[in-house]
């Protein structure tokens, strides 16, 4: 059976006279990739997102998420269990009062005997370097923290695929570093696919391919270089390119010669240190 | 207006198992009539400070002086009230705070809470609307009913249509996309320019914000001040703001990987893409001379 | 504001009480507070003074942690210690003032219920004190499972529980940062008439609803992303296992009940 998510033509709105959120949307998210979903608040993310796992159903289009046409009501909690989710609200999802409890929530619904269950919670706990907050009240727990406790949740139940919904925006810059990291090593150690929805570029970075949202249709597909060095494309669109593209496109305009597709620093600046002297 | 604080500090939950110093003996003078941005670590005391600002938290010993009222642990509420006309606050999440039946109706609580008439409250809502970007068409709305970036706005004009002389912002600009972010800010940078008398206090995580707009940066740890200066002079110290878990803006990461990179002296003070910009061609002429 | 609200607050601490199973705790306190209630026999006091006291030792929570919380109840108690000491009106007359009369029989009344309601007010704290909300939750879903046969939504019932517990710190820090917020923007809620006093607090009331209403639809969206579909085919995380230590303690409290009884047929 294919891990992949296949969304076909698809078409939503809230109400029956309400304008469409989203318009004709096709897309396909390869197991093992990284896709980023990027575009500015109410451009429709966290909508297409939920289509993923059946929270919203097609009435107009398809969506077919590892293997599974979401429209079938009664694969609807088998497909959540392979599509996880992460939101952006730290303090409105984490369910039960201590960390281990919640982490065990996705598991009792499942169903899962007991002694696996320990295991499972207790690894994920360990994976996520929870250690030692395993009794911890939620509320006592940093931003960062408290999202790591939903991705952990997410990882026990061994998903195929984990979709971040803005998961990062309300931490501070360190939680954002700590969640992120723990997603980029979750991917490469257990090979989960990662969908991330996000208005921030340098989150975009990490991606393997990048879809930009703006007013419910896609308004661009590609790869982190391809994207993220548009400027002009990125403005129009509500957002701004990383400041190292600004840089190097401003460079540019000044006429020093550097190459396309400078993303990161070391980048920029080994170009510049190449570079003959301007006279 | 100008703040002194002397020896202040506030205890969380005072006598209980839970006991924080979230401030600990602070001696600190901000001069008014400028841009002062706070930086540091989440839990390191910024909230708590600013919020003695304007009388919203007492100190639980030592005491703060703000314009002309000072506040001690014994200071009456009801002295306090008037001190809040001056001093305006956004908190994190500002449109958290609304509640009333339209926006205007909103944005008038404030004026009227401190004795302004319906019309006259109505009409400084109005004013400060429109300088946030809120156009009239929408003022008889429910403030539930617009964008997320438009409740912002609104919350925020809420609190400036108290015309207060010192605007403290606590992160005012979390979980707002970018283009959303640039503006806010920059609403507040013409906000504080308008007049000669006005100051604002950020705190902030964004330290390119903090370099941008302030005159000084004050940096926190542990509930403490632990450093002062100009962003020029705070954003040269990489290594030390690191240690406390701080970074220094990204044109300054760049320009001092370029300057370790190329062993050659540059700039690294700049915080506009211009003065960045700036600051490596003439490293590439620099280059071209020697 | 809320910087003081300890009452229910659990303490961890690694002592014996903590470690007796949440059904003991609970069976326990409903038969030491049933037959403390039913006896006034000198003994069956002492014993119910002893026993509080061994548990209060046993449970190794700081002292000046029940001052605080208890302050408020102990001037509840103290007020019906008085009402019983004037309106008893019974063995002899000890004070007789032209405006008041106290009679012994005020005093060992008024002593009395004084003495049951301290033992178990502190008895009731001890148990929140030592037991985490989430166990005594599920200590209650436990002990309740027979009603489930006559249709009692005991799993719901207790899931409501344990997200109350989960939310009641973050709506506390909620309702502080508005208060803040609307005090900043000139709110006074403490002058003026009831009415106006009252109306104050629609600008909290309004924006908390609002909250919460929001949240619990974050919330409900994160449960059913999660799989959640009612107490069907769920299993459990926590398993609760009755130790020796349960038993001796329950047997101490049985103990207790059967010498109330024994005294009761003395007297
Ligand atoms: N529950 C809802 N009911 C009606 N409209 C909604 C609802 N949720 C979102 N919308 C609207 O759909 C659009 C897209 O929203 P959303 O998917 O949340 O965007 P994003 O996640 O990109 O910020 C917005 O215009 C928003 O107002
Ligand atoms: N309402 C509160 N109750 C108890 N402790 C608090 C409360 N608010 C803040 N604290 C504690 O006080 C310290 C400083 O917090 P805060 O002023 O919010 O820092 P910052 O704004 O820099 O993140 C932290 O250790 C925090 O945990
Ligand atoms: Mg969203
Ligand atoms: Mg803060």
């Amino acid at each position: 059976m294919t891990n992949d998510i296949h969304v076909d033509h698809l078409y939503f709105r809230y109400h029956e006279q309400a304008p469409y959120v989203l318009h004709d949307i096709s897309l396909t998210v390869k197991q093992g990739e990284w896709l980023t979903i990027l575009g500015h608040n109410g451009s429709g993310k966290s909508t297409l997102a939920r289509f993923f796992n059946a929270l919203h159903v097609p009435k107009e289009g398809k969506v077919i998420s590892c293997g599974i046409d979401t429209k079938h009501a009664n694969e609807w909690v088998n497909i959540r269990r392979q599509v996880a989710m992460v939101f952006q609200n730290p303090d409105n999802q984490i369910v039960a009062p201590t960390v281990e409890d919640d982490v065990a929530f996705g598991l009792e619904n499942a169903g899962i005997p007991y002694e696996e269950m320990h295991e499972r919670v207790y690894r994920s706990i360990e994976r996520l370097g929870l250690r030692g907050l395993e009794t911890q009240e939620p509320h006592r727990l940093s931003g960062g923290q408290k999202q790591r406790v939903a991705l952990a949740g997410a990882l026990a139940l061994r998903p195929k695929v984990i979709v971040l919904d803005e998961a990062t925006s309300m931490l501070d810059p360190t939680g954002r570093i700590e969640v992120l990291s723990m997603v980029e090593k979750l991917r490469k150690e257990e090979n989960i696919t990662i969908i991330t929805i996000t208005h921030d570029v340098t989150e975009a970075m990490l991606a393997d391919r990048i879809i930009v949202l703006h007013e419910g249709s896609m308004a661009y597909e590609g790869t982190p270089d391809e994207i993220l060095s548009d400027e002009n494309a990125l403005r129009k669109v509500g957002l701004r390119a990383p400041f190292i593209v600004q840089m190097a496109n401003e460079l540019k305009r000044q006429q020093v010669p550097l190459p396309n597709g400078v993303l990161s620093h070391e980048e920029l600046v080994t170009s510049l240190c190449k570079l003959k002297p301007i006279t | 207006m100008q703040i002194k604080a002397n020896h202040l500090t506030y205890t969380y939950m005072k006598n209980t198992p839970f006991e924080t110093n979230a401030i600990d003996k602070l001696d600190l003078m901000i001069p008014g009539e400028q841009f002062t941005s706070i930086i540091g670590h989440t839990g390191s005391g910024k909230s708590t400070l600013v919020q003695h600002f304007n009388g919203l938290l007492k100190p639980t010993d030592g005491s703060i002086k703000i314009g002309e009222w000072t506040v001690k642990s014994d200071t009456k509420q009801k002295l306090l009230y008037p001190l809040r006309r001056h001093v305006g606050m956004v908190f994190q999440f500002p449109e958290h705070q609304l509640f009333h039946e339209t926006i205007l109706a909103d944005v008038a609580y404030g004026p009227m809470n401190f004795g302004f008439s319906k019309e006259e409250a109505e009409k400084v809502a109005k004013e400060c609307l429109a300088n946030v970007g809120i156009d009239d068409q929408l003022f008889d709305r429910s403030p539930f009913d617009v964008s997320g970036g438009q409740m912002r706005r609104v919350a925020i004009a809420g609190v400036l249509a108290l015309d207060p002389e010192l605007l403290i912002l606590d992160e005012p600009t979390a979980g707002l996309d970018p283009e959303g972010q640039e503006m806010m800010m920059k609403l507040f940078h013409d906000w504080y320019e308008e007049r000669e008398e006005r100051s604002i206090i950020l705190v902030t995580h964004q330290m390119e914000d903090a370099a941008r707009y302030s005159d000084e940066v004050i940096v926190m740890d542990g509930g403490n001040v632990i450093d002062r200066g100009t962003p020029r002079q705070i954003f040269a110290k990489k290594a030390e703001l690191e240690k406390i878990g701080l970074t220094v803006p990204e044109s300054v990461q760049l320009l001092e990987a370029l300057q370790a990179h190329s062993e050659s002296e540059l700039n690294t003070s700049a915080f506009t893409l211009e003065d960045t910009v700036e600051s490596i061609l003439s490293f590439l002429h620099k280059k071209g001379r020697d | 504001m809320f910087d003081n609200v300890i009452i229910g607050q659990y303490v961890p601490r690694n002592s014996l009480v903590h470690k007796i199973d949440p059904r003991a705790k609970l069976l326990a306190i409903l038969l030491f507070i049933i037959f403390l209630f039913i006896s006034r026999h000198p003994v069956v006091l002492s014993l119910a003074i002893v026993i509080t006291g061994t548990t209060f030792i046993l449970a190794k929570i700081p002292f000046r942690y029940y001052i605080k919380g208890m302050r408020f109840i102990a001037i509840l108690i103290f007020f019906t210690f008085l009402l019983h000491l004037f309106m008893t009106r019974e063995g002899t007359v000890i004070v007789d003032w032209p405006w008041l009369t106290v009679y012994s029989g005020g005093v060992v009344e008024g002593s009395l219920i004084a003495l049951r309601l301290f033992l178990l007010v502190l008895m009731a704290s001890l148990l929140t004190l030592t037991t985490t909300p989430i166990d005594l939750t599920d200590g209650m879903e436990r002990l309740m499972k027979p009603l489930k046969r006559i249709r009692v939504p005991t799993h719901e019932l207790a899931l409501m529980m344990s997200i109350a517990l989960r939310f009641i710190p973050t709506l506390l820090g909620e309702t502080s940062k508005i208060v803040k917020a609307q005090m900043a923007r000139g709110a006074n809620f403490s002058e003026g008439s009831l009415w106006k006093r009252l109306k104050s607090l629609i600008p909290i009331l309004i924006p908390l609803f609002v909250q919460s209403f929001k949240r619990a639809e974050d919330l409900a969206i994160a449960m059913e992303a999660r799989g959640y579909g009612g107490g069907e085919g769920r299993t459990k995380f926590r398993q609760l296992r009755w130790k020796r230590n349960d038993s001796i303690a329950i047997g101490v409290f049985v103990m207790f009940a059967l010498l109330t009884i024994v005294f009761g047929f003395i007297e």
